[in-house]
């Protein structure tokens, strides 16, 4: 199949950046989108001009490396897929695509398609630590758990940070990702003792990232690449105003 | 850096949550107790000689009211523009899956409501822009409420204004109930399907029970001779 592609080239986080237009023919409907980059990168190095950039690693949809929007969507229109999965058979032939880095003010771009969100690095971070039992290891089904809560917490942790909740949001916020790394944690007994310190952390150093708030448009659910829920994001307000008003007094 | 709790966007979040609730409160209320305008004259007038004589209660109650708009108006705003700078830069296709109308033109539907508060405030409650208004007496004595709707929506224009600051605080309503049900944290599946019905049947009322007031007069309905 052919393509027309309308890629955001952009030398540097300084330089303004511009869509370059390339025609790429003889794409095969079983390749990935990465591959089909690929194969534009590989011409555009014969005839010694400069590869876009853009980031992936895994190409699995388990690492959370890849990133970037085609048509407005973070990670293409395909629900529940990272764009590396994303097979070229969802186009048709002939379409024109627009290929932009993720939006926000919390991933500024780094070179073309590629953005620094090391931003969700630092939330991480500031969510510290779990006191755990050192010593043997305990056997691994010792500490009993609601299956409920298991399910739940499994349910946030195949959150694989991409930002794509970030990009898809009109307010660049970033709580679908923050919520799910909290919950994560605040659902299962191993995160009980930091609980308190751990969400409150977390939710002001993503404020401090510069990142928006949430009103509710459901954008961010719907680009998940892992459908990661918007009640993450119900529940993150209530254990933050929880653990500011009432964590002191061991509550 | 540790933040004071109402310099965070949760705060800010569930403050503009629970004003809205408040406010909900009051148009159920408000579109109530105009509703009696069909029943007659007698009811709606003693219905609003019955609000002035709760006296200083009311006040309470206004006073709730007005320091609800006020934190309301003052978070919304706080948040709208923390968002707005918070994406600088849209896509070149922009396209939506879920967000709504509604929901991604809060801020510009609330302050048409604003607007439309003003100007209601100046014409019916304050009697401002038809100060004729004030001398209007039934024949118990009363202010005669009646009389002064069906004179004041005699004017199209004034009636069109109505009924469309009527469908901004819908579109408002519509999104802004199920919105503040799941920020202040209800959000268990059967919370979700009844928190959309809830703003569904919220909105019907207000838009329903509100512009059918002005429309009755003018096809004359109500008051008509
Ligand atoms: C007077 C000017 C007003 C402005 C500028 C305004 C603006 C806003 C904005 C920007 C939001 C946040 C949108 C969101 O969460 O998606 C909001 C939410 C809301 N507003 Fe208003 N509004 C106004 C008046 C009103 C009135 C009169 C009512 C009630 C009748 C109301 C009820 C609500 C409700 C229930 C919410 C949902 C809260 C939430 O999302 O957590 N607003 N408003
Ligand atoms: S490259 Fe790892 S998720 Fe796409």
């Amino acid at each position: 199949m052919k393509l027309k592609l309308n890629v955001w080239r952009q030398k540097d986080s300084v330089t303004e950046g511009a869509f370059e237009n390339f025609n790429v023919n003889d794409v095969s409907e079983h390749m990935s989108f990465l591959e089909m980059l690929d194969v534009l990168n590989e011409d555009l190095i014969t005839d010694g001009k400069e590869p876009v950039a853009f980031d992936h690693d895994c190409r699995e949809g388990i690492c959370g490396s890849c990133a970037m929007s085609v048509n407005g969507y973070p990670h293409g229109h395909r629900k529940g897929t990272t764009v590396c999965q994303l097979h070229m058979r969802e186009f048709n032939d002939g379409e024109e695509l627009w290929i932009e880095p993720f939006r926000a003010k919390g991933f500024p771009v780094i070179k073309d398609l590629v953005t620094d969100r090391s931003a969700f690095d630092r939330i991480i971070e500031s969510g510290g630590y779990v006191s755990v039992r050192t010593g043997q290891a305990q056997d691994a089904n010792s500490i009993p758990i609601r299956k409920e809560n298991a399910d739940v917490a499994m349910d946030a942790a195949a959150c694989i940070g991409c930002g794509a909740c970030v990009a898809a949001c009109p307010n660049g916020a970033a709580m679908l990702f923050t919520s799910a790394k909290i919950n994560h944690l605040n659902l299962l007994p191993q995160g009980q003792v930091e609980k308190n310190e751990r969400t409150i952390a977390m939710v002001e150093q993503m404020q401090n990232e510069g990142f928006g708030s949430c009103t509710n448009h459901y954008e961010c659910e719907s680009a998940c690449p892992k459908s990661i829920s918007i009640n993450f994001i119900s529940d993150m307000n209530k254990a933050y105003i929880k653990s500011k008003a009432f964590g002191k007094a061991g509550i | 850096m540790v933040l004071a709790i109402t310099r965070s966007v949760i705060f800010a979040k569930v403050v503009v949550a629970l004003t809205g609730l408040v406010m909900v409160g009051f148009i159920i209320g408000h579109t109530s107790g105009n509703l009696l305008i069909f029943v007659g004259q007698d009811a709606i007038n003693t219905y609003a000689q019955g609000l002035k004589d709760i006296g200083a209660a009311l006040w309470v109650v206004r006073s709730a009211l007005i320091i609800s708009v006020v934190l309301h108006i003052y978070y919304t705003l706080k948040l709208t523009a923390l968002n707005k700078a918070a994406k600088p830069i849209g896509y070149k296709k922009t396209t939506y899956k879920r967000s709504t109308f509604a929901s991604r033109n809060m801020t510009i539907l609330g302050l048409t409501i604003l607007f439309f508060i003003i100007y209601h405030l100046l014409h019916y409650t304050f009697q401002v822009t038809h100060p004729q208004f004030k001398d209007l007496q039934d024949s118990l004595g009363r202010h005669d409420v009646y009389n002064m709707i069906v004179a004041g929506f005699q004017n199209p224009i004034i009636c069109i204004f109505y009924i469309l600051g009527v469908l901004g605080l819908g579109y408002h309503l519509r999104h802004g109930i199920q919105s503040m049900i799941h920020t202040i944290g209800l959000n268990s599946d059967s919370a979700k399907k009844y928190s959309n019905l809830f703003a569904k049947l919220i909105t019907i009322f207000a838009v329903v029970g509100l512009g059918s007031i002005p429309i009755s007069v003018l096809i004359g309905l109500v008051g008509g001779k």
